[in-house]
């Protein structure tokens, strides 16, 4: 059985145009989730991986500090398709679509009442080749373009009153994205990095004029494989965002700052074809240009189911990644 | 064959065609709408202050929609709580949008939120 490259492009079509775009204001869409599997993946191989997060927010910072401010509290519980075809054994292509399940305000303002938006995300589309894969000395060095879409609900409304921006699903802005990643493995564990940058386009309406600031992500990872199938991994991540700016280059105050994440992570290989890891995700800094509400942790499950449809290897699982 | 799918294309147009055209029928005598006034308690605001802003308007079966650039809205109807955290200092634009099923009319006011104090 093959898959032809063409056929993955059709199945995100539908999804991409089955709702309209209407660019109102901002929220943050689609959260980094880690990128699931960084790496390339092998020809004709195919990775269908759900993934689960859930984030909660209760605590505003002014720079460093906590600020002593309580307005509100916010969580959110996400969830994605992430699929990944290999269009050659160097190149491949990488997709997700995003789901709120909820994304929920709760106010301590005596007399408001809770808030919640829900539906259908962003879409993104990566593609990644590989220009170093060295299998002898297991280094792999892969670079990669993406383009992130507002397709999904950007205009929520509960009782005829439209959401804040914070709690729509969608960002309701074009994306690109650009990334490196490096790896090293050894024989039992791996070290690897990661660094990644954000361009939002301007959202432009009649009532709406806004662009995210851009994003520039650092992560570094230690992977150690504890047997054959249990693999944990620790990972750093720094996030700096820059402000936010609204109608005539108004610059935002109080939007962009820099986190520091730990990210611990345990992944197990249930069979060949089949793994699942759950992730942590707990700031170690945050630096909030001017006052601005900061996450406390989140928690993400990913399940990654693998087919192969190159009839000459039988191979799903890259066992070498893991001795 | 090629005869069977293009009269099946036209099926299905002329399905949706029927399937949008209006009911006329059934907002008979609502009649006119009129969005008079649209006023809120403070027009300047520090972050995370809270006013209320009101809608005055005439008509039958009204509907009353709100929209903020920025900022938050509590409330329904024609009456509303606004409210703009730090992320939204400025001058924002609250949108009503009064309307029954056959004619609708806004408005806008605009707001100065201060940063928090």
């Amino acid at each position: 059985m093959q898959m032809k490259p063409y056929i993955l492009f059709a199945l995100f079509i539908p999804v991409i145009f089955s709702t309209k775009v209407d660019a109102q204001c901002c929220g943050a869409g689609n959260p980094l989730n880690g990128f699931g599997d960084v790496s390339g993946i092998q020809r004709k191989m195919l990775q269908i991986s759900p993934y689960y997060k859930y984030s909660y927010s209760d605590q505003y910072y002014q720079g460093s500090k906590k600020a002593d401010v309580s307005p509100d509290k916010m969580f959110y519980n996400f969830a994605s398709i992430d699929l990944a075809y290999g269009l050659s054994n160097r190149m491949s292509i990488h997709g997700q679509i995003g789901y709120f399940i909820n994304k929920t305000k709760l106010y301590n303002i005596e007399g408001w009442s809770d808030m919640t938006g829900f539906g259908l995300g962003d879409a993104e589309f990566n593609l990644r080749y590989s220009l170093i894969k060295n299998v002898i000395k297991k280094v792999e060095v892969t670079p990669s373009i993406g383009i992130k879409l507002p397709v999904g609900v950007f205009d929520q409304e509960v009782k005829d009153v439209k959401l804040p921006i914070s709690l729509q699903p969608s960002s309701g802005s074009l994306k690109y994205n650009a990334s490196v990643f490096m790896s090293k493995r050894f024989k039992k564990y791996s070290l690897s990095a990661k660094v990644f940058a954000e361009y939002a386009n301007r959202i432009q309406s009649e009532n709406f004029d806004y662009k995210y600031g851009n994003l520039y992500v650092l992560s570094i990872y230690g992977s150690y494989n504890i047997t054959r199938k249990l693999n944990t991994m620790v990972q750093v991540q720094y996030e700096s965002r820059d402000n936010a700016k609204r109608e005539n280059s108004q610059i935002v105050a109080s939007s962009g700052g820099q986190v520091v994440y730990l990210i611990p992570q345990l992944s197990y290989i249930i069979m060949d074809d089949l793994a699942a890891s759950v992730d942590a995700f707990v700031p170690l800094y945050r630096y909030m240009n001017g006052i601005q509400i900061a996450n406390k942790f989140s928690l993400s499950l990913r399940i990654t189911k693998s087919f192969n449809f190159n009839k000459y290897t039988n191979n799903i699982i890259d066992h070498d990644k893991f001795e | 064959m090629k005869y069977k799918q293009i009269g099946l294309l036209l099926a299905i147009f002329t399905g949706f065609f029927l399937a949008c055209d209006k009911d006329d029928t059934s907002s008979e005598g609502v009649g006119a709408v009129q969005l008079i006034s649209l006023t809120a308690n403070d027009t300047v605001l520090n972050a995370w202050q809270v006013t209320k802003i009101f809608a005055h308007a005439e008509g039958q079966s009204l509907i009353y929609k709100w929209e903020a650039d920025h900022g938050e809205i509590n409330g329904s109807g024609e009456q509303i709580e606004y409210m703009a955290g730090t992320c939204c200092t400025g001058t924002n634009t609250i949108t009503c949008t009064v309307s029954n099923s056959e004619n609708s009319d806004s408005k806008q006011i605009k707001l100065l939120i201060l940063p928090f104090k």
